[in-house]
């Protein structure tokens, strides 16, 4: 029986560095984020953030909340709206949500829970209410490769992973009009343009999918895809038509709140849509 | 889902439930022994290890033991070398030397080390009791399957009749 | 009934029968329970290679292309056909102290654009963008670990003749941004 003592930190960090370097990846650098959607509710007013160094060196871990939604610019590409102040017509939950801790080192493979801790104004209507989750994390090292002596260059890196927040209060729904569905060919793809505007008070978080039927109303081509609809939503889908040949096809689209990539309980229910739109390809 | 939350739930009540099992020995006073707290790994994610340190006072599995005061005793763990989910998946589970800890006052701070591999004997205290903590590492494969994986630790305690 | 109720009662359930008592000549045994929960909804973005200019000679530019094994390399894991917006914010300078030394992600008449994309690692087989505009991909169809996405990025430093001798430093920042699309 061995007598020695460690501090139980300095065991708990090298008995974690030493699974790391057995058994992760050759990441220089890297940090987990899960999950990858949060969800808080106004009765326990409480969540969490898993974070992960999964490298072989220190990270230096900072998180911060910031308001922001998906939306699309004028070529039906999604990015996230991220906004600094937003205005009190926003559902911003980013200025009361609080991370514990904001700032981290972590060890190689340390994991560390940041708990969230929403403290909502007096008076917060029923609704829900979003941020975005910013893990940012820096090495501790300059990669830098040249001679001892004469000019060298380096690059740091700072990586961050932008990640979800939902806080809802009493009763919330959701649902979609679907405000726009177009679809053509253009060269060897399947172009199609889904316009969304969101209804109730929540975000529509549901699966889009798509089936090309030629005129047996036989499936020539099947595509589906996650899609989220805070505001509205305004998407470009490109999907590829290799083996389609030219003729006359329908294009049937259906909107339903299953995700598979969330849990299913945290997501709003709403009756499903369904649209065909007519396309001829020569 | 719901059968697997089902059932680790069954399994933790039979294990966390104070389940003293003893047996008579020296001095007529009977060994007992039950757990005080599971080993929780919490959530892990697929390709990433992680470790429960022994020091851990909230995921540290922790046992307590009695007998008759001051007396010797052999102390046997069962380590299960994985951990199950409800379909079969298995996620390994690693004990090294360091992972094991038994305080005569149940102070998991102090406690000193010991092999959870290996027997331990010692003695109890002078009010006839032994705490045993125990951290581990479970090394989740890439692969790995979602979902509540459960194992069994197991301890025997015996008088060595010194 | 709730998922935390459901293990509480089940939990109890050895209570209402008594405890499982094992008999034994001075021994005594019992068991806990080890217990973990696998998640699999984390996103993990890494570093796999740094970005490598290797020794630099003043007057002489030096320019990795992204296809080569100099080149930085990153990976995306998360959940399936997730759909990831990737951002680099790219430095015009490297800088040691007050001098600097110009360097360059724009699109190069020699080495061409100066990102790469795929979502499995075959670098050889990627798709050239310019790394200074967004990339939205969608997570690799698959299961951890092939749950991916390959970014590399080249890059051209261009030290002067008389580039005072130093290790020039800067900052790239990677966002990688689930857009819940």
């Amino acid at each position: 029986m061995r007598l020695y003592r460690r501090p139980p930190r300095l065991a708990h960090a090298l008995s974690c560095a030493a699974v790391a370097l057995m058994l992760s990846p050759a990441f220089l650098r890297a940090v987990l984020v899960a999950p990858h959607a949060v969800f808080m509710d106004h009765r326990s007013r409480t969540g969490q953030v898993f974070l992960v160094n999964t490298s072989t060196e220190p990270e230096e871990v900072s998180i911060e909340l910031k308001f922001g939604y998906p939306a699309t610019d004028s070529t039906g590409t999604v990015f996230i709206r991220l906004i600094d102040q937003p205005d009190s017509t926003e559902p911003s939950a980013a200025a009361w949500i609080k991370a514990y801790p904001k700032r981290m080192v972590l060890a190689p493979g340390q994991r560390q829970v940041v708990r969230l801790l929403a403290t909502p104004p007096a008076g917060l209507p029923d609704g829900e209410y979003w941020s975005r989750i910013i893990a940012t994390s820096r090495g501790s090292k300059v990669a830098v490769v040249g001679a001892d002596s004469g000019v060298s260059a380096g690059l740091s890196l700072e990586l961050r992973t932008i990640i979800s927040l939902t806080y809802r209060k009493g009763e919330v729904h959701t649902g979609v009009s679907v405000t726009d569905f177009r679809a053509s060919r253009e060269g060897d793809s399947l172009v199609v343009w889904f316009g969304a505007e969101r209804q109730g008070n929540a975000a529509y978080l549901g699966t889009l999918g798509y089936r090309l039927l030629d005129a047996g109303q036989h499936v020539r081509g099947e595509w589906e895809t996650p899609v989220a609809v805070y505001h509205s939503l305004a998407r470009r889908y490109v999907f590829p038509l290799d083996s389609v040949p030219a003729g006359r096809y329908t294009v049937l689209m259906s909107l339903t709140t299953a995700r598979g990539d969330l849990d299913q309980r945290n997501i709003l229910p709403a009756a499903p849509v369904t649209r065909t739109v007519d396309l001829e390809t020569r | 889902m719901r059968f697997a939350v089902l059932l680790i739930g069954w399994l933790a009540g039979q294990c966390l439930v104070p389940t003293a099992s003893w047996g008579q020995g020296t001095g007529g006073r009977p060994l007992s022994a039950l757990s005080r707290q599971m080993l929780d790994f919490g959530t892990l994610f697929s390709g990433t290890p992680a470790s429960v340190s022994r020091f851990d006072a909230l995921h540290a599995g922790q046992f307590e033991l009695r007998g008759a005061k001051g007396t010797e005793v052999r102390v046997d763990l069962g380590l299960p070398p994985v951990m199950t989910a409800a379909g079969g998946a298995k996620l390994p589970l690693k004990f090294t030397a360091g992972d094991g800890g038994y305080a005569r006052d149940g102070i998991i701070a102090t406690a000193s080390p010991f092999d959870p591999r290996a027997p331990l004997v010692t003695t109890l205290s002078e009010n006839g009791r032994l705490y045993l903590f125990l951290g581990g590492t479970a090394t989740p494969a890439a692969k790995q399957s979602a979902g509540t994986y459960a194992g069994t630790v197991t301890v025997t305690i015996a008088y060595t009749g010194s | 009934m709730g998922r935390p109720a459901a293990v509480l009662l089940l939990a109890a359930l050895p209570l209402l029968g008594g405890p499982a008592r094992v008999h034994a000549q001075a021994a005594a045994t019992a068991s806990l329970l080890a217990t973990a929960r696998i998640d699999n909804t984390a996103v993990t973005v890494g570093q796999l290679n740094n970005l490598n200019f290797g020794v630099v000679v003043p007057g002489t530019p030096s320019t990795v292309a992204p296809k080569t094994a100099l080149a930085g390399k990153f990976v995306i894991h998360g959940s399936k056909n997730a759909e990831v917006r990737v951002t680099f914010a790219l430095p015009t300078v490297l800088q040691t102290g007050a001098f600097s030394m110009p360097i360059s992600f724009a699109d190069d008449p020699v080495a061409g654009r100066m990102g790469c994309h795929r979502n499995q690692d075959q670098q050889s087989n990627c798709t050239a963008y310019t790394p200074s505009t967004a990339l939205l991909i969608r997570i690799r169809n698959n299961p951890p670990p092939q749950n991916t996405y390959y970014v590399w990025i080249g890059g051209k430093v261009s030290p002067a003749l008389g580039q005072r001798a130093g290790t020039y430093t800067g900052t790239v920042t990677l966002t990688a941004v689930y857009t819940g699309n």
